[in-house]
């Protein structure tokens, strides 16, 4: 008595064919031009031996234009749910040796239905893209399964993290779909990315351009913003990801992966006293402050070469994941601008969703002045991010280093904000504006009966007003503190807040102004 | 530095332990470089038109200020060569200076600003050769 050896035959015969995808050739000939294949992606991404496959006898739809004698093995999209260190992770990974990994609609529904099955079950989503397109055989069904895969993103957008790898050709309407996840990866060289490309382009308008300047990682890490991480190649891509996870909860009810094993250490770090330079006019590189304030230097960095004048990115203090918040003085005098606005908001969002600790390190003199931003809507962006911290319900810890001057002061998580706790540095300058500015306005008479008298108003405006001490004379900071103390008192800080509530009226969400 | 309680015979000491390199200086205890590594990119060059004040004369080895504001100082000589990451101009904006650095090897063939002068964003401030 045993199971018929035919069944089990006809078995693996089916799985061989399956894992051949597009043909054993085709797969060997993208591993010697270095490309990894879908399901290496997959066996790259997950503990060896954990991927459970769904959907791996799927049968494409198409019975036009002699499709209906092609087999697609698994439809082009290769479906299931692994393990990425301890915790269970959903993925999709598209076959570019099969029909191009177009999309019709079985693609699309296996690429549903692990999402829905991710969702059920609270985990995360690694969406890997490397597609030509649309399968136009199949028409109008398969631009309905884009859409379909698209409000599947929306529908899980909060509820569990998305994170999409733009492994190889990723173009128009499919482009949407990364967009609406929480982190884009995108690998450098073989992968690009656009709406229209560079044809389109120059058939519609005339201009000319180049891929590279439209469609790259450098063009979409750079300029346009539209993704977090740029990845080397196909295994770099997947270990940006699994960093990434290493950081963030499976779903939104549960913490991110805090180790509160070891015990508080309240050691004080002098080299934090010595990273502050005397003149208070002279940049610090705040990644040098974020490097000594995380465990073992240990950080994360999001959109690392996107408005490099506020620095965001994931790290954890004695344990704690946080998400930190920086303003980069050393590049645009760490003013905040559109960009920067829009960086940060976008991430204050995302850990406030995943009950990620914030952690604001305020070094700004100001939104950045200028007919361009005014006219591109700084009011509009900068008031993404105060919304974003308005609306925070996570720890928000702040911690002012240097330079806190009028909205800008306000937008970087003041108390007003609703930050919980506010730390300042002896050398903060907490003030409306800045003193040339304010004796200008103050003294007007003065100065226009006097004008040599302005330089000691200017220097007595500085000494009495661009410190901490009136702001913490007003009770707007929790304590002034040295910087050799900022890693052991955000530390405790965290620990004493993280048990937090804060519950608010019901509603459908806030009007962020987008 | 890491400190440690050690008991020999009964008696229990405290003492501090830190890491030394070869010529005897404390090694900073933060140090660990993470094997995870980030890849940071430059932006590619653009086709399109430049905005107007960085089309000056923005072309190869143009140092350009990074925003607007007012020359505190020029860091560098005529005819002096630099290396890529050497500081040229200081730039005081926002109540913040904002130094100006060389994106390649050179030397320094023209200086179009003065300290004191106000500087548009893009607007060329040294030239290199």
């Amino acid at each position: 008595m045993a199971i018929k050896k035919e069944l089990i035959e006809e078995l693996e015969a089916r799985r061989e064919k399956v894992l051949a995808g597009g043909g054993k050739d085709k797969l060997e000939a993208r591993r010697k031009k270095g490309l990894m294949t879908a399901r290496d992606r997959l066996d790259n991404l997950f503990q060896s031996g954990t991927f459970m496959e769904f959907g791996m006898h799927a049968q494409h739809a198409c019975h036009n234009f002699g499709m209906e004698k092609k087999e697609l093995p698994a439809d082009g999209v290769v479906t299931g749910t692994g393990y990425v260190g301890d915790r269970p992770v959903a993925a999709y990974s598209e076959d570019f040796t099969v029909a191009g990994g177009s999309l019709g609609a079985m693609h699309a529904h296996k690429i549903c239905e692990i999402m829905d099955y991710a969702l059920q079950s609270g985990m995360p989503v690694v969406c890997i893209n490397d597609s030509g397109g649309a399968r136009i055989q199949e028409g109008v069904e398969s631009l309905s399964g884009y859409g379909k895969v698209f409000f599947k993103n929306v529908y899980l957008s909060g509820v569990v993290p998305q994170i999409a790898v733009i492994a190889g050709p990723c173009a128009g309407g499919a482009a949407y779909s990364p967009a609406l996840t929480d982190f884009q990866v995108m690998v450098k060289d073989q992968a690009n990315m656009f709406i229209t490309g560079p044809e389109v382009i120059f058939a519609a308008t005339g201009q000319k351009c180049t891929m590279a300047e439209v469609g790259s990682a450098a063009a979409h890490a750079t300029i346009s913003g539209n993704i977090h991480f740029v990845a080397d190649n196909d295994a770099h891509a997947l270990a940006i990801v699994k960093k990434l996870l290493s950081f963030i909860p499976s779903n939104n009810i549960m913490d991110p992966p805090h180790d509160l094993t070891q015990p508080l250490v309240l050691d004080e770090d002098p080299g934090m006293d010595e990273l502050v330079p005397e003149d208070s006019k002279n940049p610090i590189n705040v990644k040098d402050v974020i490097a000594r304030l995380v465990d073992n230097a240990d950080f994360l960095e999001v959109q690392m070469d996107f408005a490099k004048n506020i620095v965001v990115g994931f790290g954890r203090i004695q344990g704690i994941v946080v998400g930190i918040i920086a303003n980069q003085s050393a590049v645009k005098a760490g003013a905040i601008d559109i960009d920067a606005s829009d960086k940060a908001a976008r991430f204050i969002r995302f850990c406030n969703i995943f009950n990620i600790p914030i952690v604001t390190l305020v070094d700004t003199g100001g939104f950045l002045p200028g007919v361009a931003q005014e006219r591109g809507g700084i009011i509009r962006h900068g008031a993404k991010m105060l919304f974003a911290y308005g609306a925070a319900t996570v720890p928000k810890i702040t911690v002012i280093l240097r330079k806190a001057y009028g909205g800008a002061y306000l937008a970087m998580c003041s108390q007003d904000l609703g930050a919980d706790l506010v730390f300042a540095w002896p050398t903060a300058e907490i003030a409306v504006m800045g003193a040339e500015g304010a004796v200008k306005i103050l003294y007007k008479r003065e100065i226009d009966k006097d004008p040599a008298c302005a330089e000691k108003l200017i220097a007595d405006y500085r000494a009495k007003f661009a410190s901490p001490y009136q702001a913490a004379g007003k009770g707007l900071i929790t304590d002034v503190i040295r910087p050799s103390q900022t890693r052991a008192m955000v530390a405790m800080a965290l620990r004493n807040t993280l048990s937090k509530r804060e519950t608010r009226p019901p509603k459908k969400h806030g009007n962020i102004p987008l | 530095m890491k400190k440690l309680r050690i008991t020999v015979d009964g008696k229990v000491f405290d003492v501090s332990v830190e890491s030394l390199d070869e010529q005897g200086n404390p090694v900073a205890s933060q140090q660990a470089a993470p094997a995870f590594q980030q890849t940071s990119v430059a932006p590619p060059p653009s086709s399109a038109a430049k905005p107007a004040a960085a089309a000056v004369s923005a072309g190869p080895g143009s140092v350009t200020s990074p925003l607007a504001g007012r020359i505190v100082s020029i860091d560098c000589q005529l005819g002096q060569k630099v290396a890529s990451g050497a500081q040229l101009a200081t730039v005081e904006a926002m109540k913040m200076n904002t130094f100006v650095f060389a994106e390649r090897d050179g030397t320094v063939a023209e200086i179009l600003v003065s300290p004191a002068d106000v500087v548009e964003e893009g607007q060329v401030l040294v030239t290199l050769s």
